[in-house]
């Protein structure tokens, strides 16, 4: 060893010798992308004075002093090379690579950039390459299975409805688990704009418009957002216009959205042999007559004998689904000279929901532009507007009969939809049907939310010093939507009242505005220190205003104003403020040693008046050990770096009042006998402050042979505490509850992203492979007060979202009756509440992730992308609907029919028995494990076959270049849950399953 | 250095002052207590909110009155139209049971609030209706204490018997939750201190209430207050006071309630106010029952059929048969029940419904009648009974049963009256919230419908009593026995 560390010093003496001396140095500059030669770039010796510019053959000739390092190559809009003067020829050939094709590699880490390479924080990037052409209404969906660590799960079929996206799993009870959006800098105030179905604020984006989408997943990172950061950050920056010929992109898409998997119900035949069965059995169980039994069960099916062979089947489920269409259009155009960029484009989206009356369309327009006033004094701004019309069914989840979802399910199949002169059946007609056609209630309702937002913002930057800037900055996220129900009166449901409307206005005005200054600085050209501190303010506010009326003249007024009788008025102002002191510091040591520190000082009107002010930070460290020379002749590792951190993120209380007591008034609703009343709604706790979460990590980035397999792996612990949690009070006070901060919360993981380039072949064929995997686990450690839990989703020393209640035991063989276990273990026919229940599952996975291969041969380009989650429970709401042995009127799933008939019969399904509870027995229907199902799947996310035609052709006609492709999502899953969609978590009741989609474009450069 | 230093703590505590400025948002839905409470406006309006939660739906707006009806012999909830509303209670499963104990307190700490404060109230506009306004709160805080303590836990009268001395009753709280340290446990008071409390709060009221007839029915008043100073004297077994307490309540010097004429019995039910009203709740059809809400919650959805006269409803609560059979024909009460199918008039099975909610006040709105002159008048008729006054009892009935039309039988003179008394009030007070309670009270057991199943529930059954709430039970409250 000693012996190798001599021969390793005596070569490097040798190989400092060798440039010691005087020399000239030639080569030529490149454009690596299309390999042309590039005239002017500049060309500069590090360690000495010197620089030439290329000619228009890309080729330079500079002499090099002997004091010189390296040579430094740079281009507006392409990354600047530096390529060390120690080893080389005196021929030097440089291709500079286009910024925007890199930019993944360049890491936005909030009010600053890195690079991936000296980059310490754990940090996911999703490029907008990968996700501009999904036929995904928000870019929120389109990071499913593309980051480590960051789970997202598309729990509505509504086309850009809202969705769950949670960056290292959940680490609150009733905080926010939201990640922080952050659109160019401006703080998302992210949610929903609709209160008559779902519509997500990050429509306003258009994906094609994205760039680069960067996930802050570790706390020393993401707290440079302080107390908004606990749960991540997601970044996404928007597209530049580049130096250069102006670029024109045009696209179109053009698909179809399908059922995902429909249920498999009974004909009426099989309902009406089940539903006899039960009355049977309910009349002979309690000693009446069966045939007075069976009598008045047929008075249901229209009259008091049925011949059900000559009954009709309507899949009323199934019904208020259909084949959707939709299409996606994008024009944009991008360049710009030395003094202006741009980048601009349009977009409309139109898709149609998989469920009747649920549509979406967006247009939306974006500019974005850059200008250089004068060497030190340069603007950017970056303007956008959308406008988004959501019609759709409520999302209302539970036993809403007037809900689509849930609807369906209670109307029995031998009720068509329609009468025989076209009209919609409706009672008495409709029998035992909750008196409600759910197909007209669909098609005749109105439901829609239309909005128009802006995402956009302005920042001026100042160049102080050369290695000191200044920036101004000003974000606005403006929404307006109007919500319009209407309920016309030729529903019979609605007749009584005359029919019913409600319009309301919903406001936000959201902005922040910062001013930084960022100092940069090379020291002894191996010390690279980069400063910024800052001052931040941002305003939150939403204002709502609505009314409702009943008694319309006929269907076709359907304003309110033209109602006889107005129902309620409603107005409600909420909003937050925040200031911030930001500090950041980075420093490395020939990239090899390298320092993030963080710090945040924030101020909240959200906090108590005892704890207005918190401090939030973090510091990531990391060394580059590839960079060390002895990795230096290991050959077959590329890369590899070492990374730790620590950080404390916050979570802002939920509640902008939550501190103060409050009266407030009912309103109408609340009055009595016609006079206004008030009431006390809240007690004060000055001490309600910010939930605060410690988190430390290690990471390690590798990479082999030169980079064709590339992996990080990031293992990390988290403790949360001053959880916002409920302290119920005894309900005799007056009061439920008081939020306050106490508890603890621990969390562990590991998230591993790996690459690979599998085969990379002479003849242009290419295969990679994307595979990333996370692990989380937590557990609840103490609660507030003393508590033990909270209901049964939460109990101390277990993991958080327990799925909680009695343990199913089958079917008694003799007789069919629905068995339990009991907390002994033992058989019972009655479990008790609060005794025989018990942890049956956990909603949260143990593991998700994502599998990609793309597969690419001269201009064919095939993506596939898997997406999986493991380990996570679902209670299964429509199951106590639809499989419940007939008991109800509802019609049922085909497995009802394995209901147990015969003593001896082995079956999970108990008999069929009317009314559900047999004497001295238990609902069978009720929540127990039998509703409460393991829901891991894993699902073809994404497959795309890509062809652009050879430059040859396309040239012939004028066209850089033409891409066609067709692509499928969604289009198969394997699971062994028993709803339509495993992401269709929760309480599935009236939840709408997301579509599979199918869909053809085409994708012209200009 | 030191200077820079020193301007640079200046600096920064200016700053932070200015945050902190910069930072403040004022809710706009809301105001803070000392704002709210300034003006006798407040107490009127925080006064409106105790009454306007007794017609929340698990309370008098419909389960108080309703569900004892399911629980008790009057209703057999038919499986087929119900819709899953009531079918436990009506088999008396474990836990189905009234919940009105978060309601009930939530009245509670807001007439608290007002009777702790408004004594030092100065607003000049306003002393005048102090003394009213405390005398209503006082009367609210008796009538909820007097719901709580019969639903979760045994009557003086028969904490010995059915209750097996079981003498807990509910928490009392006679002051008002200001802040978060008023806000502890206080543990389940007994059955004798939870009337004593009610008897001192009626009593202080009526000293309260300004003398006269006049007062409106659709608040508390003098004569709905000695209406429940008799009813928990009913309830303790104080036989002679509660006689004089009811006929307190009966003076037309107190109340402006009468008996209705013969032959007014359905019409009465549906006027504002019904004319035999001593309290009676306001509900408005177009704010509380608006949109879908009176089709899924109201009395007249649950005692309707579908469809009847074309209004949608999830009708499933029939009347049982066991009632129906205790009419005499040409009885006004009987004509407040009809027959329908579930669904439509034709076909058979046919139930029979009662009408005693039938939208008379707007779509699904019924005002509902907390305390009635026929109801009042029958609870002394008991009390007299008890005594063995039998024949003044007797007479009181004969009175109720002439100006219903409801004659031909004889009422008896002995000691058989009490039963009769009981019938007599199972037949007035039908679907009116007393039946459970009068069962109850008296130890008599239920026998269920048979088209139930069920059979007889004994006196002594741990189901008479309401489980307290877990979420109480957890904070430490005493459980009601066999929960």
């Amino acid at each position: 060893m000693k012996r190798l560390l001599q021969s390793l010093f005596i070569l490097m003496v040798i190989a400092t010798n060798a440039i010691a001396q005087d020399r000239t140095i030639t080569g030529t500059v490149t454009n690596k992308g299309d390999g042309k030669p590039l005239l002017g770039v500049t060309v500069r010796t590090r360690g000495a004075q010197g620089s030439v510019q290329t000619e228009s053959n890309g080729s330079y000739t500079i002499k090099v002093p002997s004091a010189a390092t390296a040579l430094e190559f740079s281009y507006l809009g392409f990354i600047t090379v530096t390529k060390p003067l120690a080893g080389a020829g005196n021929t030097i050939n440089v291709a500079l690579e286009d910024e925007s094709k890199v930019l993944s590699e360049i890491v936005v880490t909030g009010y600053g950039t890195t690079t991936k390479q000296v980059a310490t924080g754990s940090i996911s990037t999703v490029s907008g390459k990968q996700i501009e052409s999904l036929p995904v209404q928000t870019f929120d969906r389109a990071l499913q299975g593309r980051a480590a660590g960051v789970q997202v799960t598309t729990n509505s079929g509504q086309p850009g409805s809202g969705i769950t996206v949670r960056v290292r799993g959940v680490s609150t009870v009733n905080g926010g688990s939201q990640p922080l959006y952050i659109v160019d800098g401006i703080q998302i105030a992210a949610g929903g704009l609709s209160t008559v179905t779902t519509q997500n604020v990050l429509g306003a984006i258009n994906p094609a418009d994205i760039e680069s989408i960067q996930i802050l997943k570790d706390a020393a990172s993401a707290s440079i957002y302080g107390s908004q950061a606990a749960n991540g950050v997601v970044i996404v920056t928007t597209k530049r216009g580049k130096q250069g010929k102006t670029q024109v992109k045009l696209s179109v898409q053009q698909g179809v959205n399908k059922q995902i998997n429909p249920y498999e119900m009974l004909n009426s035949q099989q309902y009406y042999a089940l539903r006899k069965e039960a009355v049977t059995n309910r009349a002979l169980r309690l000693g009446n007559s069966v045939a007075t039994a069976v009598t008045a069960m047929n008075q249901g099916f229209g009259s008091a004998t049925i011949d059900p062979s000559t009954l009709p089947t309507e899949d009323w489920y199934n019904a208020i689904f259909r084949n959707a269409n939709f299409g996606e259009y994008n024009l944009s155009a991008s360049g710009g000279n030395e003094k202006t960029r741009f980048f601009m484009s349009g977009n409309f989206n139109r898709t149609q929901g998989v469920a009747l009356a649920s549509d979406y369309k967006k247009g939306g327009l974006r500019v974005n532009l850059d200008n250089q006033v004068t060497d030190k004094l340069s603007f950017e701004a970056n303007l956008n507007i959308a406008f988004t019309k959501s019609v759709g069914p409520s999302t209302d989840g539970g036993f809403f009969v007037n809900t689509p979802f849930t609807g369906a399910l209670f109307i029995p199949p031998y009720n068509t939809i329609y009468m025989p002169d076209g009209t919609y059946r409706n009672p008495p007609d409709l029998r035992n049907a909750q008196n409600i056609n759910i197909v007209q209630h669909i098609n005749e309702e109105k439901r829609n939310t239309q909005s128009f937002q802006t995402i956009s913002n302005l920042a001026l930057n100042y160049k102080l010093l050369p290695d000191l800037k200044l920036r101004l900055y000003a974000g606005l996220d403006f929404a307006d939507a109007k919500n319009y129900s209407f309920r016309p009166s030729s529903i019979p449901a609605y007749a009584t009242t005359g029919g019913s409307g409600a319009e309301s206005l919903i406001r936000n005005i959201n902005y922040n505005t910062s001013i930084t200054a960022n100092y940069n600085k090379v020291f002894n050209n191996d010390h690279n220190l980069s400063l910024l501190g800052g001052f931040e303010f941002r305003s939150n506010q939403s204002e709502t205003l609505g009314a409702s009326a009943q008694g319309f003249p006929s269907p076709l007024f359907t304003l309110i104003s033209s109602a006889a009788t107005p129902l309620t008025t409603t107005s409600t102002f909420t909003g937050f403020k925040i200031a911030s002191l930001i500090g950041n510091v980075k420093y490395d040591y020939k990239g090899k040693y390298l320092f993030t520190g963080n710090i945040r000082y924030d101020g909240s009107s959200r906090f108590g008046a005892d704890y207005k002010f918190g401090l939030f930070g973090g510091a990531s460290a990391g060394w580059r050990i590839k960079g060390e020379e002895f990795l230096k002749s290991v050959d077959f590792l590329s890369d590899l770096k070492l990374r730790g951190s620590f950080g404390v993120v916050g979570t802002q209380p939920g509640s902008d009042f939550g501190a103060i007591s409050l009266y407030n008034s009912p309103g109408a609703a609340g009055a009595y006998n016609g006079l206004a009343s008030i009431r006390p709604s809240q007690l004060a706790n000055p001490l309600l402050t910010w939930e605060q979460q410690q988190q430390i990590g290690l990471g390690l980035d590798m990479g082999f042979f030169n980079n064709r397999i590339t992996a990080a792996v990031d293992i990390y612990k988290k403790k949360t505490t001053k959880l916002l949690l409920d302290r119920t009070l005894p309900s005799n006070s007056g009061f439920t509850s008081i939020r306050e901060n106490g508890g603890r919360l621990d969390g562990k993981g590991i998230d591993i992203e790996l690459n690979t380039i599998n085969l990379d072949l002479e003849n242009g064929f290419k295969w990679t492979t994307m595979f990333n995997i996370a692990f989380f686990r937590n557990k609840l450690i103490e609660l507030n007060n003393g508590a033990q839990r909270i209901g049964t989703s939460y109990i101390v020393g277990k993991p958080t979202n327990i799925l909680y209640s009695f343990e199913y035991a089958g079917v008694n063989a003799a007789d069919g009756r629905p068995m339990f276990y009991d907390v002994n273990g033992n058989i019972t026919y009655v479990p008790l509440a609060n005794t025989d229940d018990r942890i049956l599952g956990y909603a949260n996975p143990s593991s998700f992730g994502g599998f990609g291969n793309t597969f690419s041969y001269k201009g064919l380009t095939l993506d596939v992308l898997f997406q999986y989650q493991y380990g996570n429970s679902t209670y299964l709401q429509t199951g106590q609907i639809l499989e419940a042995s007939g008991m109800a009127l509802e019609n049922q799933v085909v497995s009802q029919l394995n209901r147990w008939t015969t003593p001896g019969q082995i079956t999970a399904v108990p008999r069929a028995y009317d009314g559900y509870t047999e004497p001295g027995g238990y609902d069978p229907t009720n929540l127990s494990s039998r509703y409460v199902q393991k829901s891991s799947y894993i699902r073809l996310k994404q497959i795309t076959l890509n062809y652009k035609l050879p430059t040859a052709w396309t040239s012939k006609i004028g066209v850089q270049g033409v891409s066609l492709f067709v692509q499928g999502l969604n289009l198969a899953t394997i699971s062994n849950y028993r709803g339509e969609d495993p992401e269709n978590t929760g309480n599935n009741l009236n939840g709408y399953p997301q579509p599979k989609t199918i869909a053809g474009g085409i994708t012209i450069d200009l | 250095m030191k200077k820079k230093l020193i301007i640079f703590t200046v600096a920064l505590g200016l700053f932070m002052s200015s945050c902190e400025k910069m930072i403040e948002v004022e809710p706009k839905n809301q105001i803070s207590t000392g704002a709210a409470l300034a003006t006798v406006g407040g107490y009127e309006s925080l006064l409106n909110s105790a009454y306007v939660r007794l017609i929340g739906f698990g309370y008098y707006g419909r389960n108080f009155t309703l569900m004892g009806e399911v629980m008790s012999d009057n209703v057999y909830t038919e499986l087929t139209y119900a819709n899953g509303r009531y079918i436990g209670q009506n088999v008396n499963n474990v836990g189905a049971q009234f919940d009105i104990w978060s309601a009930g307190y939530s009245i509670i700490n807001e007439v608290n609030t007002i009777i702790d404060n408004i004594d030092g109230l100065n607003d000049p506009n306003g002393q005048s209706k102090k003394a009213g306004l405390k005398a209503e709160a006082l009367a609210l805080r008796a009538m909820v204490y007097f719901d709580l303590a019969r639903v979760y836990g045994y009557e003086p009268v028969n904490v010995a018997t059915a209750g097996a001395g079981f003498n807990l009753s509910v928490p009392l709280r006679l002051k008002a939750t200001a802040g978060l340290p008023e806000a502890v446990q206080v543990p389940r008071a007994t059955v004798a201190q939870v009337y004593k409390s009610i008897e001192d709060d009626l009593k202080a009221s009526i000293a309260l209430f300004p003398s006269g007839a006049s007062a409106s029915q659709f608040r508390l008043n003098k004569g709905a207050a000695y209406a429940l100073l008799g009813k928990s004297y009913l309830y303790s077994g104080r036989w002679a006071e509660a006689v004089t307490a009811f006929d307190d309540a009966m003076n037309t010097a107190n109340t402006a309630a009468r008996l209705a004429a013969a032959g007014q019995y359905v019409a009465a039910f549906k006027l504002a106010a019904n004319t035999e009203s001593l309290f009676e709740i306001v509900i408005n059809p177009t704010t509380q029952l608006g949109g879908v809400t009176g089709n899924n919650e109201s009395l007249y959805s649950y005692t309707h059929p579908a469809l009847y006269n074309g209004i949608p409803t999830f009708g499933g609560q029939t009347v049982s048969d066991e009632l129906f059979a205790l009419f005499t024909p040409g009885d006004d009460r009987k004509a407040m029940i009809f027959q329908y199918g579930g669904t439509s008039s034709v076909p058979a099975p046919l139930y029979n419904w009662s009408d005693k909610y039938s939208g008379a006040r707007g779509p699904y709105a019924d005002y509902i009648k907390v305390i009635r002159y026929a109801d009042v008048l029958l609870m002394k008729a008991e009390a007299l009974a008890e005594q063995t006054q039998y024949s003044a009892a007797a007479a009181l009935v004969t009175t109720l049963r002439a100006n219903r039309n409801a004659t031909g039988v004889t009422v008896p003179t002995d000691a058989t009256i009490k039963d009769f008394i009981q019938d007599e009030r199972r037949r007035e007070l039908f679907f009116e919230g007393q039946r459970w309670f009068d069962l109850k009270r008296r130890g008599l057991g239920i026998t269920k419908p048979a088209k139930t199943g069920v059979g007889t529930i004994p006196a002594t059954d741990f189901r008479l009593l309401a489980p307290i709430p877990n979420s109480e039970v957890i904070l430490g409250l005493q459980k009601n026995p066999g929960y």
